[in-house]
């Protein structure tokens, strides 16, 4: 008897389970993220741990006007900055927006040509595109606007976990199960059709009628005297007799 | 229909992948505060700088690269050589090596050692000084190796030497002590009791030997000859090397005082050039020295000695 209920229990948990599957598939996130930043300030530091973010290719910087790009030290830069009114990146806020600090200074931008310790030196207008591979492991990044004005905008170009990595090994799991589940079924099918024949064996085991018997269809009174055939034969002739001179001879037999 | 929102809800909060957060600091490949490039940047500014104003023997043209005292001993050099004195000290191109600090603070030191010209020129110890993060490297000072000077073996550019403070104490003797006992020694002469607590030097050889000619000049006529010797602590470095020991970048001020009371004294063309005011019984002669001295780590046996040392003159005054 539990056999019997083995093979849907396991269906219903395989289609639940292909359906969680299938529902955590379809809503992995894109592999690609496109995290975006304002920058409010002239000059803006990358420091070397956001620039080594898990993911991270490429840093595009958009501007108004011209800018540099440089790298050094990030003892350097911080200390080269103190006189400066910087935005630092700090993280990620989301895979959509970039966390950027402002440190206030209290003087004002200095000239692009300071300080000696850049060892990256590029320049840059309206948009540039770095890739991070060419930025060496544990420098700091620093843009330079042209100006004095904001440089506007810092996004990032990422690649991420798609997420839901166990949709794939659930949805084959859930599969799996359904197809355990389909075994179970048919098996309780074929454990069942023996018991049908042996009740529909007596009838395909009647005599077929034949073509000149017109009393075919009325087999009822007929089964009674399958054990006495030699008690249906005179029938043979009653069967072209209607019926209501049946009843007459009935009434004369009696 | 609970259990399908469940399962949904599991699922949405199953689906949001948490964005990477900033890990350590990753570590420098190379931690030296300059690297070639730079260094290389630094010195062929400061040469062109140097070249535009020797062309035209034309020491206002200094300014960005090359330091106040630098300019005004190179100035004086002009003015010597065009009357008639020696020239102005060559400084090879070609640097042999560079030596730079890894240090976070300033100021920050580098120096350069340009290769031996030819055979009657010694190879140049430059130094150059940056006072603060935004401020570029100046070329503030150079000596040329004494004869039989030895330089030690020095971290390279990669990694940076370590600048260390003047009264740290790492090596056999500490820096501001050695800076100290040797300009006693330069002012007490050949008889100071420290002067055999340094290996002998042509510098301050020469030095003693000038102070007993002219002392000798002078005192028949009741004349003196002085030489002071004041150390400027501030603007010396030292930067420690890969042997243990350390090389110190000392600037020293000289001031060599010749008086004969009564006298009329006379100057050469090119010292006559120099002379600020009318030359009477006195005449003092400024000097912007710099000297490189190298000590040994602890334990050593060796005396400080002084590998490279220029004696450079500044001003001509009557008092």
């Amino acid at each position: 008897m539990i056999r019997r209920f083995i093979g849907p229990i396991l269906g219903i948990a395989g289609l639940a389970t292909i359906g969680v599957g299938g529902i955590a598939l379809l809503l992995r996130v894109s592999s690609d993220a496109h995290p975006v930043g304002d920058l409010e300030t002239a000059v803006v530091i990358i420091p070397p741990n956001v620039v080594a973010l898990e993911g991270l290719n490429e840093i595009t910087i958009t501007a108004p006007g011209s800018f540099l790009v440089r790298t050094a030290r990030p003892a350097d830069v911080y200390a080269w900055a103190t006189e400066v009114e910087t935005s630092v990146v700090r993280r990620l806020e989301s895979w959509e927006e970039i966390e950027v600090d402002r440190v206030w200074s209290t003087t004002g931008i200095l000239p692009e040509h300071t300080g000696d310790m850049w060892r990256g030196w590029e320049r840059g207008s309206s948009e540039k595109m770095i890739e991070v591979s060419t930025i060496e492991p544990g420098l700091a990044v620093v843009i330079i606007s042209g100006s004095t004005a904001p440089l506007g905008e810092v996004a990032f170009e990422m690649t991420r976990d798609r997420g839901n990595g166990w949709a794939w090994p659930v949805l084959a799991g859930g599969l799996g199960v359904l197809a355990i589940a389909l075994v179970f079924l048919a098996v309780n099918l074929i454990e069942v059709r023996p018991e049908k024949k042996e009740i529909l064996a007596p009838k395909s085991k009647r005599p077929e009628p034949k073509k000149s018997e017109p009393k075919k269809s009325e087999p009822k009174k007929s089964e009674p005297k399958k054990s006495e055939p030699k008690k249906s034969e005179p029938k043979k002739s009653e069967s072209v007799i209607p019926k209501g001179k049946r009843r007459a001879s009935k009434g004369k037999d009696a | 229909m609970p259990i399908t929102a469940g399962v949904v809800a599991l699922t949405l909060a199953a689906c949001s992948v948490p964005v990477p957060e900033p890990s350590e600091t990753p570590g420098l490949r190379e931690q030296g505060a300059l690297q070639e490039g730079q260094s290389d940047r630094i010195i062929n500014l400061t040469l062109w700088e140097l070249d535009a104003a020797d062309a035209v023997k034309d020491a206002s043209l200094f300014g960005e690269r090359v330091g106040e005292v630098t300019g005004q001993v190179r100035g004086v050099e002009y003015i010597v050589a065009a009357k008639g004195g020696v020239a102005a000290d060559l400084i090879p191109r070609d640097m042999q090596a560079v030596y730079t600090t890894s240090s976070n603070d300033w100021p920050r030191a580098m120096v350069a050692v340009t290769v031996e010209p030819d055979a009657t020129h010694a190879p140049v110890v430059l130094l150059w000084v940056q006072d603060s993060p935004q401020a570029l490297y100046q070329f503030r000072a150079w000596a040329h190796m004494v004869p039989r000077g030895v330089l030690p073996a020095m971290p390279g550019q990669s990694t940076g030497t370590e600048q260390v403070a003047l009264d740290a104490d790492l090596f056999a003797i500490s820096p501001q002590k050695a800076i100290e006992d040797y300009t006693a020694v330069l002012n007490g002469g050949a008889a100071s009791e420290l002067e055999a607590t340094f290996a002998p030097d042509p510098y301050r050889q020469k030095m003693f030997e000038a102070r007993k000619a002219l002392s000798a000049a002078a005192s028949p006529r009741g004349g003196t000859y002085t030489d002071t010797v004041t150390a400027r602590p501030e603007e010396s470095y030292v930067l420690a090397d890969a042997e243990g020991g350390a090389l110190l970048f000392v600037r020293l001020d000289v001031v060599s005082d010749f008086k004969v009371p009564g006298a009329q004294l006379a100057l050469s063309a090119s010292d006559k050039a120099l002379l600020k005011g009318s030359l009477g019984s006195r005449v003092v002669y400024r000097y912007q020295d710099f000297i490189v001295i190298r000590i040994w780590g602890q334990g050593a046996d060796a005396l400080p000695v002084v590998v490279a040392a220029d004696h450079h003159l500044v001003e001509v005054a009557t008092s």
